[in-house]
């Protein structure tokens, strides 16, 4: 159990390190626009299967990724990136940088391997986070400014950090539960 | 001479007990328990020295009979020395009773017992922990013997100068009153009776009420209670968890694992986020994301405020009024008009500006409260404590000059906690040089003015500049004026956990406070006397050449084209000194509206004036707090002219250089 729930985590933290890598260098350089680098999604999330022979999931693993991907390409189409956020892109390169580095520790050292994928994970949640948070207080602004005024209804521009933090909070969520968040007393 | 042996259940403490006392053993039971009594003798360099064998125990709560006997006897008997026997196979656990050890005694040698089986395990580093605690620490082998000599000579003739472990500040400043008050009533173990009292331990509130302090035992619970809502959680999970944050440090500093079993979440954290490749990365984008949401959060909340005072012109005509305008219209029916103007459009909408700025104090002080009760902000000065320590400083210096991103002033305070004096002037030193949340303030106002699309990066900009100033003068200082040796300290690392959110809120709020009381005394009086002298001598045009200010303006222009400063921003600057928020209320109050603030200056100019505003002379508060600590005028005067000379240096540089390179 232990080596699949591993092995999914390792497909899934490829995956979610690939889209994220591509988000972050298109918030830095307006890639959106060229599709072409969303197939290299695929083919970098396809990297632990193709590249380990110890996998004895690859079944799993391949099913898994597809649908990612295929959910992803699906999801990414709404996002749009209307400005360059320098620092946002960078947030979520060191974001993926933290998922990739998990693949190369997981199957050598568990523990270590999936601290970096439940750190990178968590950073894209507090990432997430913080741009619902910005969101709901730009809805907010908008309608403060609008008193007096006669404004048409709020309109919303997704970002790719929505999707983002959710795909980390499905995959955080067996954190929660599998260890206790608290130092246990000894 | 008397000395006890404390330590864990299966530390080898029986074995170290016979190893020392050979044959010249007796064997009964605790007065009135029929707990096992060991004690025995030994000669040592002429001098005999009894030895008493405590019971083994996990802490010293007054939860069981062993746990009494063994407090009871270092409380009564006094000891002339405890050797705290540690099974070091499992170090970190058994640091938690040396933590509380430290808490009733000076007097305390270590006994790294089973060290072979340590060395399995990981690689301790003992004249590190000697360093740190301040006591001698003598590796042991019970079971061969070895070390026990070591052990006895360190006990007669080994150096205790002890630095005791410290709670946080809330708790620490609650345990100084309990003491205060202890002080009246006894004499020995005052602080321990302090904690033991705020943890209500039930043998210490019968002894006091033996003692007839029922006023004590009232404030105790009080203190507790406090201490209680801040943390949402029983007094004994706060107090443990702090010990535990204490032994969990001490063993990271000490300790370097070979082979690391039963993995916590906390330690999976510590594994990637104090990582010596991404560890600092990852505290730049939580910095950076901690600093984009608070501006982005606190617009609307700003806007807001901002329409409260001022109101607002309507796209289609008309206009909605805001406090200022219907305060003056009817004060201006029984006043004169002047007055009114002073009242309202000098110091109330002085004060609306202010005010404007709150929700980002508030914001920062959420964000930082949250980062502090989390745990991470003790990582933060962990990651940075490696780094700094090659500049010359050491790590409770970082967290001083982190609290300096709230205000200066608590943070010179807090470089009272540095015992080494140097260290102790070398961070005083450098702390201006940190922006206080007045300063960022004064940051988010311009930036959000003339930078709003990069408004973060700006002001990360700054940050990460003044950062690099300060490692780069802590290098220099540390090699030259402020030569010395850095001491090692134990970094509590407290255990990761979601903060309640009463506890951010109290923390926010204690911080907040001030800037708060400030806003309505201070600023509000330097809005006034700003306003008068962009008023006076009467009848001149608001805010001309010919008033008061701006025949002062016209003075020092020539001078602040150097820098590219106009006259308006070195007045700013000018009363910035009385407190930096006056920045805000200056630029308020000399320029009618932010259009006209925005013309005033290019984006260059305005980036040249922040850096001025970030390193040049402290406000007057923390000047008199740096005199007040250090008693001496020479100090200060060190400070500011380090201050107006990096003001000077960057302010001129990215000008000029600007200016060459055609940006403006």
């Amino acid at each position: 159990m232990k080596r699949l729930y591993l092995e999914i985590s390792v497909i899934y933290s490829s995956f979610v390190a690939a889209l994220t890598l591509y988000y972050g260098l298109a918030e830095i350089f307006n890639l959106i626009a060229h599709l072409p680098y969303l197939y290299l999604i695929s083919i970098i999330s396809l990297y632990p299967i193709l590249h380990w022979k110890n996998f004895n999931y690859r079944i799993h693993a391949i099913l898994i990724c597809i649908l990612l991907t295929v959910a992803a390409l699906l999801l990414s189409s709404s996002v749009s990136f209307d400005t360059v956020d320098i620092m946002g892109g960078f947030s979520l390169i060191l974001a993926s940088s933290l998922l990739f580095y998990s693949i190369k520790d997981t199957l050598k050292e568990f523990y270590s391997g999936l601290s970096f994928y439940m750190v990178g994970l968590f950073l894209l949640l507090i990432i997430g986070v913080m741009h619902i948070l910005i969101l709901l207080a730009d809805i907010l602004d908008y309608y403060i400014l609008c008193i007096g005024e006669n404004c048409s209804a709020y309109t919303f521009t997704p970002r790719p950090e929505y999707l983002l933090f959710f795909l980390s909070l499905f995959a955080l969520y067996p954190f929660f539960h599998r260890f206790e968040f608290r130092r246990k007393s000894e | 001479m008397l000395i006890a042996l404390a330590g864990n259940p299966n530390t080898g403490k029986s074995t170290l007990f016979n190893e020392i006392t050979g044959a010249h053993q007796h064997i009964g039971n605790w007065p009135g328990v029929t707990v096992e009594k060991k004690e025995g003798f030994v000669e040592y360099e002429g001098k005999r020295i009894l030895v008493v064998d405590l019971p083994g125990t996990y802490s010293l709560t007054a939860y069981s009979l062993e746990e009494l006997i063994a407090r009871n006897f270092i409380l009564e008997e006094k000891p002339d020395v405890v050797i705290d026997v540690i099974d070091s196979a499992n170090l970190e656990r058994n640091l938690y009773l040396l933590t509380e050890l430290m808490e009733l005694t000076d007097r305390i040698v270590v006994a790294l017992n089973m060290f072979d089986e340590a060395r399995k395990k990981y690689r301790i580093d003992v004249k590190k922990m000697e360093k740190i605690l301040g006591i001698p620490v003598i590796p042991t082998i019970a079971i061969r013997g070895e070390g026990v000599k070591e052990l006895l000579h360190a006990t007669l003739h080994g150096k205790f100068s002890m630095k005791k472990p410290e709670y946080p500040e809330d708790v620490e400043k609650r345990i100084k009153v309990l003491e205060e008050r202890l002080k009246e009533i006894m004499e020995e173990h005052v602080r321990w009776h302090a904690i033991k009292l705020i943890e209500g331990d039930v043998e210490v509130i019968r002894k006091l009420q033996r003692m007839n302090a029922k006023s004590i035992i009232h404030l105790a619970e009080h203190l507790r209670h406090e201490i209680e809502d801040i943390y949402g959680e029983d007094i004994e999970t706060v107090m443990a968890s702090f010990r535990y944050s204490f032994s969990h440090g001490l063993f990271h500093e000490v300790a370097e694992p070979i082979n690391v079993g039963g993995v916590t979440i906390t330690d999976m954290i510590d594994h990637v986020v104090a990582h010596k490749i991404f560890g600092i990365p990852i505290f730049l984008v939580i910095m950076y994301l901690s600093f984009n949401f608070v501006f982005e959060v606190a617009v609307p909340f700003q806007d807001a405020i901002d329409l409260i005072f001022n109101g607002k012109n309507l796209s289609g005509g008309g206009k909605i009024l805001g406090l200022v305008d219907i305060s003056y219209g009817w004060m201006a029916t029984f006043m004169p008009s002047w007055l009114s103007s002073f009242i309202n459009y000098g110091m109330l909408r002085g004060l609306g500006a202010v005010l404007t700025f709150t929700p980002i104090i508030m914001l920062l002080f959420i964000i930082l409260s949250f980062l502090e009760d989390s745990g991470y902000l003790a990582r933060i000065a962990f990651l940075m404590d490696r780094i700094m320590r090659k500049i010359g400083m050491e790590g409770r210096g970082i967290i001083s000059l982190m609290l300096g991103l709230g205000c200066n002033v608590p943070a010179i305070m807090s470089t009272r906690a540095l015992r080494n004096e140097k260290e102790r002037k070398l961070t005083m030193a450098l702390n201006p040089l940190v922006p206080c949340g007045a300063r960022i303030q004064v940051f988010a106002f311009l930036t959000s003015m003339f930078f709003s699309k990069n408004q973060a990066l700006v002001l990360w900009s700054l940050l990460i500049l003044s950062f690099v100033v300060i490692a780069i003068l802590g290098y220099i200082y540390s090699r030259t004026i402020f030569r010395g040796e850095v001491e090692p300290f134990v970094m509590e690392l407290p255990p990761y956990r979601l903060p309640t959110l009463k506890g951010v809120l109290i923390h926010m709020w204690e911080k907040s406070e001030g800037f708060l009381k400030k806003a309505g005394t201070i600023i509000i009086g330097a809005a006034g006397i700003i306003w008068l002298l962009a008023a006076l001598p009467w009848g001149v045009e608001y805010g001309s050449e010919a008033s008061y200010i701006g025949q002062f303006a016209q003075i020092i222009g020539p001078f602040g084209r150097l820098f590219g400063l106009t006259p308006q921003a070195i007045i700013a600057l000018f009363f910035g000194f009385f407190a930096k928020e006056v920045v805000i209320d200056s630029f308020t109050v000399l320029f009618e509206s932010k259009a006209a603030l925005m013309a005033s200056m290019t984006p260059l100019q305005a980036y040249s004036f922040l850096l001025f505003l970030l390193f040049y002379t402290p406000c007057v508060a923390t000047v008199a707090t740096i005199y007040q600590e250090t008693k001496s005028l020479k100090f200060v005067i060190f400070v500011i002219f380090e201050g107006f000379f990096l003001a000077f240096l960057f302010s001129f540089l990215v000008y000029n250089i600007g200016v060459l390179l055609g940006v403006s």
